[in-house]
């Protein structure tokens, strides 16, 4: 835990200091409230970025060793990345009060995931045509 | 330490608030809203300075 940069008790302290600074800011300047959620997300996701490394190059060793061909990982890393990504913009639109955006958002993330996914999906199906006879 | 920004944006969220009370009291409300927009637009320059330092991070972490 240590050789992260945060532990999740300052994650959680620091998002109910956020909390209270946007509840500060709807009263003041109700425009600059989204600003203060969106830059605390990115700022979580930022101190992610070592944790994710750090499991991201364990997943990478054991496909390695067993022999899994990189084929097979980079596109599950790549879905893993657009998902990240694209919550997050579905959450801000959300948090913006634009419902629809937000949808349309988590239309584009499946579609492109499942762009990325169709050469696994067509590999596993030769993989059954050989094996039926 | 990126938690700066959040108390950054506060800050100028309320002085935004003070001057535009200030000239809206003084009858300027169309030089209020300008300030009120050149803040919003400062706090989005920053903002999304970080949005694009995250999204270049997941691009070399995932490879995108």
């Amino acid at each position: 835990m240590s050789k992260y940069p945060l532990g999740i008790g300052t994650v959680a302290a620091l998002a109910i200091v956020a909390c209270i600074v946007i509840l500060l800011l709807k009263e003041a300047k109700p425009e600059l409230a989204p600003m203060v959620s969106v830059a605390f997300g990115v700022a979580v996701l930022l101190w992610l970025v070592t944790p994710i490394k750090d499991v991201i190059t364990t997943l990478i060793s054991i496909a390695n060793k067993t022999g899994i061909s990189n084929e097979l990982i980079d596109p599950m890393l790549k879905v893993a990345g657009i998902a990240l990504v694209a919550e997050f913009a579905a959450s801000v639109c959300n948090d913006c009060g634009q419902g629809s955006l937000a949808s349309r958002v988590e239309t584009a993330g499946k579609v492109v995931i499942l762009s990325i996914s169709i050469p696994i999906i067509m590999g596993l199906l030769d993989t059954v045509l050989s094996v039926v006879p | 330490m990126q938690i700066d920004l959040i108390f950054k944006i506060a800050a100028i969220g309320i002085l935004l608030a003070v001057i535009n009370q200030v000239l809206t009291k003084a009858d300027k409300s169309e030089i209020a809203t300008l300030v009120t927009l050149s803040g919003v637009v400062i706090v989005l320059l920053m903002v999304v300075d970080l949005i694009s330092q995250l999204f270049s991070t997941v691009k070399a972490l995932f490879g995108l």
